[in-house]
């Protein structure tokens, strides 16, 4: 037996695919060919290693994502066929709901950042460089939630009750898990993975509030067109 | 994280015809249903997705993607035995034309580069001689066929027959899939010094 032939035997070999007589004649060439006894090593390394891969999940409120999409799709709504669809540009008509997914997908985006794992394995120049610049753009989320908070509450027209309160549980969850990857940058400070899983849950609660601040503006139209 | 590889029990009887319910409920526009079908896969199609992304959140638009085709066209199922077959073929077809029409891009990015304004450069210091890395970046090097059948065989436990009928080609040719896609991430793993003498 020639090598070529060996090496794909090998691969079923390894699988357990080989017949008895298939099986005998390779080893009879693998005892005198340490190039195909190591590729036999190499295959079931990987082999091994690929089955021990770690498995993820999607988040828990891919199911929603994935209803609301079948349900779009029956009622015969055009639906963009490649490009990503944003919850955010989707025309969910009330507003209620509409505003009630936005926050969704902000705590699936939020979901998101708990499953990347740190990809690089870097020196501790680079991890100092990371971390500088995560604090830099912690400091600026938080002041860019400061100012919309304080837009928010200058608008003289208050929401919907019922919408009002969706707002508020779904800026209640938010904040809960900020607070949460808070608690975990104070006892490691010094890993960016937190910190990065930390200003995602920020970038999401400043798309929430910029939502929020719309639906005020559109209750406050919406009021000035009935009085008029 | 989660340990399932493969979907559970798909080859019992028992299964097949509880998933034959499901099919039938599922055909009848039984959100509860389909909510159970999405349940039984959504782990093997997300990681399956995941290993074509490297991107969770791109990941999770190919899983949708999936899932809005499989429910929207449910009605065409005829036999349970050939319905995973028929998902995976789905999921792998939503996974070739994500690649085709995302190569431009940085398959790589993550919050964390974003912000770091750089590309993340692979370094494998003395602790990480483990495999994990170098081998989801073995992976992601591979021709899409190939990393369909590497996928599907040596990361989530499918049989040949199984990919086969997934894939839509023979045995034959996924046995040959599977052994081009072994060699290439060989080949990648000793460039990397992961695999070799130099290790042992």
């Amino acid at each position: 037996m020639r090598c070529p032939e060996a090496e794909k035997m090998i691969s079923e070999y390894v699988d357990g695919g080989l017949s008895r007589d298939q099986e005998a004649a390779l080893k009879s060439h693998l005892e005198a060919c340490p190039n195909c006894q190591e590729l036999l090593r190499d295959f079931q390394e990987i082999g091994r290693e690929a089955k021990r891969l770690p498995s993820l999940s999607p988040s828990p409120l891919a199911w929603q994502r994935i209803a609301a999409g079948v349900r779009e799709v029956g009622k015969g709504a055009p639906r963009p066929a490649k490009e990503r669809r944003s919850w955010l540009s989707l025309n969910w008509g009330p507003a209620g709901p509409r505003y009630a997914v936005a926050a969704a997908l902000a705590l699936v985006i939020i979901g998101a950042g708990l499953i990347v794992g740190l990809r690089s394995h870097r020196g501790a120049g680079e991890a100092g460089y990371t971390l500088a610049k995560l604090k830099e753009a912690q400091h600026h989320y938080v002041l860019a939630i400061k100012a919309l908070d304080e837009a928010i509450e200058a608008q003289k027209n208050g929401l919907d009750p019922q919408l009002a309160e969706v707002f508020k549980r779904n800026l209640e969850a938010i904040d809960g898990t900020i607070q949460a990857y808070q608690q975990v940058v104070e006892k490691d400070p010094k890993n960016p993975a937190a910190r990065a899983y930390l200003l995602t849950a920020y970038r999401e609660k400043v798309t929430f509030l910029e939502e929020m601040m719309g639906a005020k503006r559109a209750s406050s139209e919406k009021r000035a067109g009935v009085t008029l | 994280m989660t340990s399932d590889k493969k979907e559970p029990g798909k080859n019992s009887e028992a299964s097949l015809s509880s998933l034959s319910h499901l099919i039938k409920r599922s055909q009848a526009g039984e959100e509860r249903a389909m909510e159970e079908i999405y349940e039984r896969y959504k782990g093997s199609l997300f990681n399956l997705a995941y290993r074509y992304t490297y991107n969770p959140q791109a990941a999770e638009d190919l899983l949708q993607d999936i899932f809005i085709k499989i429910f929207t066209h449910i009605r065409d199922v005829q036999k349970e035995e050939t319905f995973s077959a028929w998902v995976y073929r789905i999921a792998v077809n939503a996974c070739y034309s994500y690649l085709r029409g995302k190569k431009s891009r940085d398959r790589h990015t993550v919050a964390l580069s974003e912000v770091e304004g750089r590309k993340e450069e692979a370094v494998y210091d003395g602790h990480e001689k483990s495999f994990e890395k170098p081998l989801n970046e073995a992976i992601d090097e591979l021709p899409e066929k190939l990393k369909a059948v590497f996928l599907l065989h040596d990361v989530q436990g499918f049989k040949h027959e199984e990919i086969a009928r997934m894939l839509g080609f023979t045995v034959g040719t996924s046995k040959s899939q599977l052994f081009k896609a072994r060699m290439k991430v060989r080949e990648f793993l000793k460039s990397k010094k992961i695999l070799g003498e130099e290790r042992r």
